[in-house]
């Protein structure tokens, strides 16, 4: 979703959470839309929630809850933070603009360069911005005759030389984290 | 915005999307991860390549995925992305563009084409 329809929808989702939550306050008899309504059409607007039978107030009750509710989990969702997968490393910037990798994209030549390495079954990365350079964390399987002190030495070297090759900046840590066991998880890549 | 500006763009979209496409090394052009990156037009859109114009200036992002291991050098291949497109706008349009902003949102192997 593009940056202005992200817009609207924030702006319609805190449009319905203000309004819903006016009429759940004057339905509930907690608020007079005097106290509300910056107008006057707006307080008649309001005054109608009041005139209601219990009956339909209680489901006017239970539609307002329901549209806070809906309201909140549309304004979360759409200000949640972007993923660390879908950032974006600057790898160069001059007066022609700007060259960019997405972390995603250098999380997955982790994997794949890892999957090059004999013994390795399944790899996972994380790649993180740091000052002094990329920090990454790779979470790799092994086979059971695999001998891991030297595998893991091959890989920190392979995906250190890797990034470096690609993405043209300096890889400061590269720390393996080897298991036998398979790997969990979502951003998991099966390499043999 | 103008009609006929919006149609000149989307044309110079469409051809530096063809051009960077045949750039070895690009797999596909991307589009993007949060922002709509793509040119629209008269009932058309070319994602992957967002033509603007800021005033009298003309600006360019592209987004592309990158083949692996055919893009050995990801800075080389987004330098010879921005030539190919500098190149295209200048043959098409006899326009200089200021600004070429490349993004590589990812890497696929041959088999794994989008």
């Amino acid at each position: 979703m593009n940056v202005l329809n992200r817009m609207l929808v924030i702006l319609g989702a805190l449009i319905v959470l203000i309004a819903t939550t006016a009429v759940l306050l004057v339905t509930a008899d907690l608020v007079h839309p005097q106290a509300l309504a910056p107008g006057t059409w707006l307080m008649g607007l309001l005054a109608l929630f009041q005139r209601f039978d219990p009956a339909t107030r209680s489901w006017v009750l239970v539609g307002c809850a329901l549209l806070l509710v809906l309201g909140m989990v549309l304004l979360a969702w759409e200000l949640r933070p972007t993923p660390q997968s879908r950032r974006h490393l600057l790898v160069r910037q001059d007066p022609l603009g700007k060259v960019t990798v997405a972390v995603g994209g250098v999380e997955e030549l982790v994997c794949r360069e890892a999957g090059r390495v004999a013994g390795v079954m399944e790899a996972a990365s994380r790649v993180r911005q740091a000052r002094d350079g990329l920090h990454i964390v790779g979470r790799v399987s092994v086979a059971p005759d695999t001998d891991v002190p030297i595998v893991t030495h091959e890989l920190q070297g392979r995906i250190k030389g890797a990034v470096e090759r690609y993405v043209g900046r300096p890889v400061t840590a590269v720390h393996l984290i080897t298991q036998l066991a398979p790997l969990s998880g979502q951003r998991t890549r099966r390499v043999r | 915005m103008s009609t006929a500006t919006l149609a000149d763009d989307l044309a110079l979209a469409r051809a530096v999307a063809a051009a960077v496409s045949a750039v070895p090394g690009v797999a596909a052009l991307s589009r993007g991860h949060s922002t709509g990156a793509a040119t629209y037009g008269p009932g058309d859109t070319i994602h992957g390549v967002m033509v603007r114009r800021q005033g009298a200036t003309l600006q360019c992002g592209i987004y592309l995925i990158a083949r692996y291991p055919d893009a050995s050098d990801l800075l080389a291949l987004a330098v010879r992305v921005r030539q190919v497109a500098c190149q295209t706008i200048d043959t098409c349009a006899n326009e200089r563009l200021q600004r070429v902003d490349v993004a590589i949102d990812g890497l696929v192997t041959g088999e794994e084409m989008p």
